[in-house]
């Protein structure tokens, strides 16, 4: 709550004017309702230029708890599309620099209004991770590692057998994405791309990706001495069917030069309603075991 | 002799070449033997056709090779994105045949096996540098960069006589920022995993949440994250790293050491490639042995 005290200094009418008896802004109900005025304001214009829900920019600008409760009292925010919290397509001017810059050397000096600034600074880079993510499975084009067709034919080979397989959205995003961490790492890259979807996708579709290479193994594990039966550790978890099917009918059989594949254009939009999000997930890293 | 078709040859890295810098170094030498190396591969390249590598190695005359992007220029602000954040990997070693993974045989896994560690001896070092570097477009308002950040980070470590797996986790710990800033740790932390300790890959999956004792109650989080890892042995180890090293990196003014002065850890920890690795890195988390 202090966080939302310190803020509505800035758009509030000033310090409380006790000079006179007739000031208006003495007057409790008035002043709190042109406090909310502005607040309303600045939180569209906000919400707008860096591409949040209202409540996203409320919820950057005062924290989780303060956001909550402005959220609930103000009428004009709890419109049925804003209640779950939906995502307003970013302005055009979503990458201009921001005018103001943060002032500290060290964590602890840092103040609300600093994070203020880095929080909408990220929510704007937002859009970049479709970006990157668009520019990483770019970069497999010709990336052979010894396959056959390069990982770009592979991957998106492999998204389009799920979709014409009617599989889920995040099933077909999967599958387009397993491999991306071969671009950094190849040995790493079921534990890269694992922890770069994981924000974005649910638990299950984390653990396909974080293990996928043991479900692999099944059909190839006895030519490279790695043990073929790694997928029997998971039987009995919520995702180990997903994961079957990811391995067995699209992953594994994604390597025909011939497939009539669909090329990446056909999942952009996928890429982007996933990565595009104005709400990722945070602070993940102890909700799950990692090891 | 000029290299026809590769006249950016500064971004053009051949296998087996040691330089891997974008034109910031100020080396005439390594230059000047750089670019003889990209002229023979050029005109190797010119002459080799693909289908040979099927029936003959050319790898000594047309060996796989790396093209870099552009080395960004620091940005304030938000920036917008850049063409190319990848390397572009020419991949010119032999490939296997088959069209699914259950009807492939013992030796076209040979021949991934040995392109794969090919591969890895082409990239493992520019993937990270060039992440790294990547970082430079990513400040979010503050007055360091991601990569002044990282390199101030792990100078104080290195200063402070930490190991190099230390040394190396602080370099790389917001690595991740270069691909999403949600969910960096981890992402930091899987790239770095097989190569140090278990306290250094903890330490760095977990210091957003060590972090927060410094500032969450700036942002509405909980300060007290921390408090669930009190009892792990890496917990004083993880604490040091964030307390002394992370949270005091955003000084401008701070000497840090430059890139190029930590290539040679970056080298000497991902040089090697162990497929052992694989099995390490996963199956952590569910620890009953398969039952067949």
């Amino acid at each position: 709550m202090s966080n939302a005290n310190e803020k509505n200094k800035d758009i509030s009418l000033g310090e409380a004017n006790n000079t006179g008896s007739h000031d208006y802004f003495a007057h409790t109900n008035y002043k709190r309702k042109l406090q909310t005025l502005l607040l309303e304001k600045e939180c569209l214009e906000k919400s707008q230029r860096f591409g949040l829900s209202r409540r996203g920019f409320l919820t950057t600008s005062f924290g989780a708890v303060a956001a909550t409760s402005i959220f609930a009292q103000v009428p004009g925010f709890s419109s049925e599309a804003e209640a779950l919290d939906g995502f307003i397509p970013p302005s055009e001017d979503m990458y201009q620099s921001l005018a103001s810059a943060t002032n500290f050397t060290r964590l602890d000096q840092s103040t609300a209004s600093d994070w203020a600034i880095i929080e909408n600074a990220v929510r704007a880079q937002q859009q970049g991770v479709v970006h990157t993510i668009k520019n990483m499975i770019n970069a497999c084009r010709g990336y052979h590692l010894g396959f056959g067709p390069d990982q770009y034919t592979h991957m998106t080979q492999a998204a389009t057998r799920a979709k014409r397989d009617n599989a889920s959205d995040e099933m077909i995003l999967v599958c387009l994405v397993h491999d991306l961490g071969k671009v950094i790492s190849n040995l790493a890259h079921p534990d890269i791309i694992a922890g770069i979807v994981r924000p974005y996708v649910s638990d299950g579709s984390y653990y396909i990706l974080r293990h996928h290479m043991e479900y692999q193994w099944k059909h190839y594990g006895h030519y490279i001495f790695k043990p073929t039966n790694g997928r029997q550790r998971y039987v009995g978890e919520s995702w180990h069917d997903d994961a079957v099917r990811f391995s067995d009918v699209y992953d594994q059989k994604a390597f025909d030069g011939n497939y009539p594949t669909d090329p990446l254009e056909e999942f952009m939009p996928l890429v982007e309603q996933f990565f595009g999000t104005a709400n990722p997930r945070q602070n993940t890293a102890h909700q799950i075991c990692v090891g | 002799m000029e290299p026809k078709g590769t006249k950016d040859n500064d971004r053009v890295i051949p296998a087996g070449d040691d330089e891997s810098t974008n034109s910031s170094s100020g080396n005439l030498l390594g230059k000047a033997a750089a670019g003889i190396a990209v002229g023979a591969v050029g005109v190797a390249g010119l002459s080799a056709p693909r289908e040979a590598n099927a029936f003959f190695n050319w790898q000594f005359w047309d060996p796989s090779r790396v093209i870099m992007p552009d080395n960004p220029p620091a940005c304030s602000g938000v920036c917008a994105p850049q063409a190319t954040e990848f390397p572009t990997v020419i991949d010119k070693e032999p490939t296997a045949s088959f069209t699914s993974m259950d009807r492939s045989n013992f030796f076209q896994w040979m021949t991934i096996a040995s392109s794969s560690s090919k591969m890895h001896s082409v990239t493992y070092d520019k993937a990270i540098i060039n992440l790294l570097r990547q970082c430079k477009r990513y400040s979010f308002g503050m007055p360091v960069n991601t990569m002044q950040h990282c390199l101030q980070t792990a100078t104080r470590a290195a200063r402070a006589n930490a190991s190099d797996d230390m040394v190396l986790a602080a370099l790389l710990h917001d690595v991740g920022i270069a691909i999403s800033y949600p969910g960096h740790a981890q992402i930091a932390a899987a790239i770095i995993r097989s190569s140090v300790s278990d306290a250094a890959y903890k330490s760095v999956l977990h210091h957003h949440e060590f972090e927060l004792a410094h500032y969450g109650h700036r942002i509405g989080e909980s300060t007290t994250m921390r408090d669930a890892y009190v009892h792990q042995p890496w917990y004083a180890t993880a604490a040091h790293f964030v307390d002394e090293w992370v949270q005091v990196s955003y000084d401008p003014n701070y000497p840090s050491y430059s890139l190029s002065d930590f290539k040679p850890l970056i080298r000497d920890k991902f040089r090697d490639y162990d497929t052992g690795s694989m099995e390490v890195t996963m199956s952590d988390c569910f620890r009953e042995e398969p039952a067949n």
